[in-house]
């Protein structure tokens, strides 16, 4: 059964506005790792905010494992755009933020938050630093952390390592295949890159045309689960791209 | 230290000159120099520390202390309920340009010439800018964390604590240190216009006495215990913020 599920939504932000979406149908499977692509200003970062309840569409409905999505629901764990770490909590803090909105006590939150942190490769000594002492990759890394600590089978990631320089780019994107095969989780993976998204996920969503968008180009990405970088050297993979490129352009149907 | 050093001899340069102007001009009574100020301020010490320098502290004190609370409670109220924002804000910003020294004699007329009308012109002088600094600084926070705390399944007053009020503390230092001198020269014309003691009314009385010196020391007393608070308040907000070079 799909766990995330667009049936004919129909959205737009001002009422005298063009919609972005009309009604669009949409649907990720339990355990997939999707990224979605499309130009930027398409309406992506628009997806995940509908998915989390911070925008109401006009028509249709969105569920989340089958249940419906509103304001304030919680049925996924969003990591948005900019790392957005709070700069007057310390790392530990800002990692165990989702848990202290559930009133769980500090002691727990501090022993959650350097489990999490372990877990994405953070040395515990950072625990204590403000996010200002970090370097880009580790604020990343603290920001998937405060996602994963959110608690959702349902990740929304947009766009997390667009502002990162190439090297620690592509570290953190084996580090992330690596922490989506041992989680179990749902990933829905914003980026505006084709080859990161051939590299990342199982499955390519384009949205692609003219809005209003009613449906995603679906793509299957001809990639083994257990992949590495060499695999994106291979001829079905180059097709796929510059097919993908292609549609990006508007080019192809 | 070293950074502050040609401020320092500048400051040093000025007192000299000052000093050799007034020894020159020879008139203690219009001009006198730092050095009759500093041994008048010892001869009056009794009357100045022990009455009237509390005097204005508890005016002072009083005033800005009901000044924060109530621009603090205004400046969240009307963050947290936007037709009060409309309705209000335009309004304290204008407020701004009024000279509310200027207004200053009306409370003495209206409320006479007790503790009460000094206080309130006290708060007339720092409510507004308090409520307008604090304000915009809560204003300030970054939509896009809001909105993460709320798929969290913050409510508001959790965004409230986790996310504005930690974003606006700066404002309300800077609020502080504009309100601080602000309320003692409040307080000082206060007195100036009508009272029986406080450093504003001794200042007056020195005047009609032409004690030169003795205008001046109570002025120079106010200036250094509003410079040791800002002071106090720079040295609490380095403490308290220690992520302010991210802002
Ligand atoms: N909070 C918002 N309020 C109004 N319009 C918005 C908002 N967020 C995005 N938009 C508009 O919706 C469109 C899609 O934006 P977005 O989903 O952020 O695109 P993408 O993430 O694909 O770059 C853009 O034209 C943008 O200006
Ligand atoms: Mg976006």
């Amino acid at each position: 059964m799909a766990i995330v599920e667009f049936s004919n939504v129909t959205f737009r932000y001002h009422p005298e506005e063009e919609p972005i979406l009309e009604d669009f149908s949409f649907s990720v499977e339990r355990g997939e790792f999707v990224s979605i692509i499309g130009q930027s200003g398409c309406g992506k970062s628009t997806l995940f905010r509908l998915l989390t309840g911070l925008e109401t569409p006009q028509k249709g409905e969105i569920r989340i494992n089958g249940k419906p999505v509103q304001k304030g629901s919680h049925l996924s764990s969003l990591q948005p755009q900019k790392d957005l770490l709070f700069p007057w909590f310390t790392v530990w803090e800002n990692v165990a933020l989702p848990l202290s909105l559930q009133r769980i006590p500090k002691g727990k939150q501090r022993q959650a938050a350097e489990a999490v942190l372990a877990q994405v490769g953070l040395d515990p000594s950072l625990a204590e630093k403000y996010p200002s002492a970090l370097s880009g990759g580790m604020r990343q890394r603290v920001a998937f952390a405060r996602t994963l600590l959110d608690g959702a089978q349902v990740l929304l990631l947009d766009e997390p390592f667009s502002a990162l320089d190439c090297l620690t780019r592509m570290d953190l994107q084996e580090w992330l295949r690596d922490n989506w095969l041992k989680l179990e989780k749902t990933i829905l993976f914003i980026t505006h890159d084709v080859e990161e998204a051939l590299f990342l996920s199982q499955e390519v969503a384009v949205l692609q045309g003219k809005k209003p968008f009613s449906a995603a180009l679906m793509r299957q990405v001809p990639l083994p689960k257990e992949r590495s970088r060499a695999h994106l050297a291979c001829e079905a993979v180059e097709r796929e791209k510059l097919y993908l490129m292609d549609v990006l352009k508007g080019g192809a149907r | 230290m070293k950074k502050n050093l040609p401020a320092c001899l500048t400051a040093v340069g000025f007192f000299v000159l000052w000093q050799v102007v007034a020894d020159c001009i020879g008139a203690a009574y219009i001009l006198p120099g730092p050095k009759e100020i500093l041994i008048r301020l010892w001869e009056l010490r009794e009357p100045l520390f022990l009455v009237h320098l509390p005097a204005t502290m508890k005016v002072t004190f009083l005033g800005l202390a009901i000044s924060v609370v109530l621009g603090l409670g205004l400046a969240i109220a009307m963050d947290q309920c936007p037709p009060l924002e409309r309705a209000l804000y335009p309004l304290i910003v204008a407020s701004q340009t009024i000279p509310t020294t200027a207004l200053a004699p009306l409370f003495i007329l209206w409320f006479g010439y007790g503790m009460g009308s000094k206080v309130l012109v006290t708060i007339l002088m720092t409510f507004f800018p308090i409520s307008i600094t604090v304000f915009d600084g809560l204003k300030g926070t970054k939509r896009e964390m809001e909105e993460l705390l709320m798929t969290y399944g913050a409510g508001r007053w959790e965004i409230f604590w986790k996310c504005k009020a930690p974003a606006a503390l700066p404002s309300f230092f800077s609020a502080m240190k504009m309100a601080i001198p602000l309320s003692v020269i409040g307080a000082a014309i206060a007195e100036w216009l009508g009272a029986q003691e406080g450093l504003g009314y001794f200042s007056k009385r020195m005047m009609t006495q032409l004690d030169g010196a003795g205008v001046f020391a109570p002025i120079v007393l106010l200036s250094v215990v509003a410079m040791a608070v800002v002071a106090v308040l720079n040295a609490v907000e380095r403490r308290l913020i220690p992520w302010r070079k991210e802002l």
